[in-house]
């Protein structure tokens, strides 16, 4: 139970003091104690600290972005997206090889876009409902230079984090496409190596008469 | 372990030091080749100096960013100059290739900053000897050079010396060119917002002019109703009360729907005329923020120019020639972007002029000229916003009989016409793919591709290219250039149902044709134009579209394209108009696409690509297969089956209209089901392909809509869909539709049978 507060008479001497000692510090003459300024800043620090995480292999994880394309799960390294868009219109280029669908215009900028499952030879099966353009890039390997397209996908799962550790390599995956994964998650998600990718010369367009 | 954003940090860090070293070792490429030509005095001391507060900034950069092995070199680098200053040290050739080895090394340790090799740190250590040798190399040294070198502090900073370069720091900003490339993008999406404004006057215009219409026609009845109003008023009482009543509430209908009409006419009138200020408003916004944000990444020539003193030198060098190059103009500013393509053109002319230009002085002597030879990059700004580069040497001139060999060689041309061409047209040759009149090719060029890419260069930037060449003065090129990357003009047409621009600098003429006046000349189409035979290609043939029917019309549009010295008459479908274009590249996965120069984004949103004429010439001449004869193209549009295909994914759109499209038949596309429904009752049609899952109206809806109207319902109607349960397909029958197909087990063959069943 708590008793009702007692009413204290106002100590006006000590207001008295207060008010002189903040209209001192606006004034500027106030000097901190140098070894307050030092305990108060070292509690501050040890407040703010967080504490380091040393990650192991087996902790380091992996954010991905999971995304559905001709029937199959795959998960592209979150690192390397820039964003992603709705796919509402294209212009096809003539001259390209089919796994460049063609380009679209994203605020003013164009982007190409490739059909992986045409670049990873896929055998084409059903009609498929591409909605969605990951756009991918990486500017590490040519400064200055970096490269970025977009990658077709039916749609878009979500975006998790995997243990690295969990990535194995892919053992039933035969093929192209083996060649462009990292691996395969414990549920089957086929994760690909977009720094590979995005470094491929294979991928590139780069033709003279 | 390093944190991940520590690392991008560093990062950043080291992109920072990688820009500002190349500019500092810019600088000192240029004052060092300086250096070389000037004699001993004020000018050669002031340059020493220069030199060694580049170095000595380097040097504390490459600190910063813990770049030790740049650091150690530059402080070697710096005992030499420093040794120079002293004048313990004089400065020879020697040293001077010395510092120009290392100023070569520290480039090439800026493109793998973040590892140093183990040859690159054994190169360092190499020319660290050499550097320290040459420093020690006085004999009255009265400072020992070791100290310097040994010395764990830097050598006490510089004197603070006023220099002209200080006051500037206050009235300019350093921005990265990101942030710049960035803004530009930005205004140049204002371009769309531009030709989408005049787009809506003219919208709004139409509107206009249909309730004109509509106001006159009524205005022509407004006798007649006159008449019915005054029979109206003087009915008799005893007619029947009905039908007066009946009349007088169409009356009032009538008046009403005049006052109305005559409003909206009104309204229209006032919006036409706000849309038009408004896009007047937006038009001159945008032309001068363009115009502006244009202006702010404008660089001067120079800093493209600067790389050429060491260039030459080299070359010469290894060539054994003496020349001597002269840069004007340097100060005038540019569309940094042009100056960036221009770069590689511009060695490669200068390397054309040191390897097959300038004679060897022994050459030189015997006809007469100075031992030296002379290249001069001339940069003069021209009227109406261009500037002019003259690439030029006094070398021996292009051998015009090389030159008439090489083209036979090539078999670009028949002999006997060929002795008939005047020399200017021969000396267009050069700019060919694959002609070279060199015949060893050696380092520096003589692959013969060099001056094609020259011109495809300077004419995709809008410029153009012209050659002035005589034996014994010497080879002048001189290359025109827009200041600014401008927006040019293009033809805008339709091929193959897709959008493209010819740019207007490679367009003679737009023109059209008739039917009969195509001949056959050697088993290839042509028609004449300007009493020339020109041979005529179809767009969508040379770029591989999917063939379309053409149109049973007698009258062909034609574009007339010009590359250099050919003409083609490329046959499209519908020749839209010129309008204004930006060009913008495919991206850098598209670096290079045949045919293809880039894109550009119409007023409506929508891409059209811009076509590369040059290319187009070269495809059209290389092409093996012979061109289908006007006469052999398929039946006239009428004569086919025309199915309707419903479906808001645009790839499965595409997908099947692809394939109805090759088996025959005309196609037309609607988004939604209530689009599809809009387009059934405007046009007919033999069969309706539609999805189920669309918004707006579902395929379901859509079928039952059709299969209760009138005019519609023995329509067959096949739905595609990613439903697969028994129910769905039920579902499906239940509404009316004529076929039902699974998406996850499409196949185009199945598709057709069922399509040709039901036709």
């Amino acid at each position: 139970m708590q008793k009702p507060p007692v009413k204290e008479a106002i100590d006006w001497q000590d207001i008295h003091r207060r008010i002189d000692q903040l209209s001192n510090a606006i004034d500027g003459n106030w000097q901190a104690d140098p070894a307050h300024v030092h305990t108060t800043l070292n509690r501050r620090a040890r407040e703010l600290a967080v504490p380091l995480h040393n990650a192991t292999a087996a902790e380091q994880v992996m954010e991905l972005l999971e995304f559905s394309l001709a029937n199959e799960r795959y998960g592209i390294g979150s690192a390397f997206v820039r964003e992603v868009c709705p796919l509402t219109q294209f212009t096809p280029v003539p001259c390209t090889p089919s796994f460049v669908l063609g380009i679209i215009n994203v605020r003013g900028e164009i982007i190409s876009v490739v059909d992986i499952r045409k670049f990873f030879a896929l055998p084409e099966t059903g009609l498929p409902d591409l909605n969605k353009i990951i756009i991918v890039y990486n500017d590490a390997v040519a400064p200055g230079k970096p490269m970025l397209f977009g990658i077709l996908a039916d749609f878009i799962v979500e975006v998790r984090e995997v243990a690295v550790a969990a990535i194995q390599p892919p053992s039933n995956i035969t093929g192209i496409r083996a060649d462009y994964l990292l691996g395969v998650t414990a549920n089957g998600l086929a994760v690909i190596d977009a720094e590979k990718l995005l470094a491929d010369k294979a991928v590139i367009v780069d033709e003279n008469v | 372990m390093m944190d991940k954003s520590d690392a991008a940090f560093f990062k950043r860090l080291l992109e920072t030091f990688r820009g500002e070293a190349q500019e500092r070792l810019q600088a000192l490429s240029t004052a060092i080749v300086e250096l070389e030509k000037t004699a001993r005095g004020e000018r050669q001391q002031a340059l020493i100096e220069t030199v060694f507060r580049e170095v000595h900034s380097l040097k504390g950069a490459a600190r910063a960013v813990d770049k030790r092995e740049i650091e150690q070199l530059c402080q070697v680098l710096e005992s030499v100059l420093s040794a120079l200053k002293r004048m313990t040290l004089d400065f020879s050739p020697a040293i001077a290739d010395l510092l120009l080895a290392a100023l070569d090394l520290l480039n090439r340790l800026l493109d793998s900053l973040e590892t140093i090799s183990a040859d690159a740190l054994n190169e360092i250590a190499v020319l660290c000897k050499r550097l320290e040798h040459a420093s020690n190399g006085t004999s009255a040294a009265r400072v020992p050079p070791q100290e310097i070198v040994q010395r764990a502090e830097p050598p006490p900073p510089m004197p603070p010396t006023p220099m002209a370069d200080n006051k500037r720091g206050a009235d300019t900003v350093r921005v990265s060119t990101s942030k710049l490339d960035s803004l530009l993008l930005q205004a140049e999406g204002l371009l769309t917002v531009k030709l989408t404004a005049a787009q809506r006057v003219i919208d709004i215009d139409e509107i206009g002019a249909t309730v004109a219409t509509l106001k006159k026609e009524r205005l022509k009845i407004a006798a007649d109703i006159k008449i019915l109003q005054r029979a109206q008023s003087r009915v008799s009482v005893d007619s029947d009360r009905k039908d007066r009543s009946q009349l007088r509430k169409l009356l009032e209908v009538f008046r009403r729907e005049n006052a109305v009409l005559s409003s909206l006419d009104a309204k229209l009138h006032a919006l036409s005329r706000t849309t038009e200020r408004d896009s007047l408003a937006v038009n001159g916004m945008v032309d001068n923020l363009l115009d502006d944000i244009k202006k702010a990444s404008m660089l001067p020539v120079n800093s493209v120019l600067n790389i050429f003193p060491k260039l030459v030198r080299d070359l010469a060098r290894a060539s054994g020639k003496e020349i001597e190059l002269v840069l004007e103009g340097g100060d005038i500013e540019i569309d940094r972007r042009i100056l960036e393509e221009i770069r590689d053109p511009l060695i490669h002319l200068v390397r054309n002029a040191i390897d097959h230009g300038i004679e060897k002085a022994e050459q030189r002597r015997q006809a007469g000229k100075p031992a030296h030879g002379v290249i001069t990059l001339a940069v003069t700004q021209q009227e109406g916003d261009r500037i002019q580069v003259l690439v030029g040497d006094d070398g021996s001139g292009i051998n015009r009989e090389l030159v008439r060999d090489a083209v036979r060689r090539m078999g670009l041309n028949a002999n006997e016409e060929l002795t008939a061409l005047d020399d200017e047209r021969l000396v267009a040759f050069v700019f060919e793919s694959g002609l070279s009149t060199s015949r060893a090719i050696t380092d520096i060029s003589g692959r013969g591709l060099g001056l094609a890419i020259v011109r495809d260069k300077v004419e995709l930037l809008g410029g153009s290219v012209s050659i002035d060449t005589q034996a014994q003065t010497g080879t002048r090129f001189l290359l025109s250039l827009p200041l600014t990357l401008a927006t040019y003009r293009g033809v805008h047409v339709l091929s193959g149902g897709r959008q493209f621009v010819f740019p207007l600098t490679h367009v003679d003429q737009v023109t059209t044709f008739n039917r009969t006046a195509v001949r056959t000349v050697q088993n290839r189409e042509t028609v004449t134009w300007k009493d020339r035979a020109v041979a005529l290609v179809r767009l969508s043939d040379l770029l591989k579209l999917p063939t379309k029917a053409v149109a049973d019309e007698n009258t062909l549009s034609v574009v007339i394209g010009c590359a250099a010295e050919k003409r083609i008459a490329f046959l499209v479908d519908t020749v839209v108009g010129e309008q204004e274009v930006l060009v913008k590249t495919l991206g850098p996965q598209l670096p290079r696409v045949r045919n293809i120069t880039g894109a550009t984004v119409l007023g409506n949103g929508s891409i059209a690509l811009i076509l590369n004429v040059v290319d187009l010439a070269r495809s059209a001449s290389n092409s093996s297969t012979l061109p289908r004869a006007l006469r052999d193209m398929p039946l006239a549009e009428q004569q086919k089956k025309s199915i309707l295909v419903a479906e808001d994914s645009i790839t499965s759109r595409m997908l099947l209209r692809g394939v109805l499209e090759a088996a025959g038949y005309r196609v037309v596309v609607a988004v939604d089901g209530e689009d599809a429904f809009t387009k059934l009752q405007a046009d007919t049609f033999d069969l309706l392909v539609s999805d189920v899952d669309m918004p707006r109206m579902s395929g379901f809806d859509l079928t039952a809509r059709v299969r209760g109207d009138q005019q519609l319902k023995m329509l067959p109607v096949v739905l595609v869909t990613a439903l697969a349960s028994v129910a769905d397909r039920e579902r499906g029958i239940d509404v009316g539709a004529s076929a039902y197909i699974v998406k996850s087990n499409f196949e185009e063959g199945h598709l057709l049978d069922v399509v040709r069943r039901l036709l």
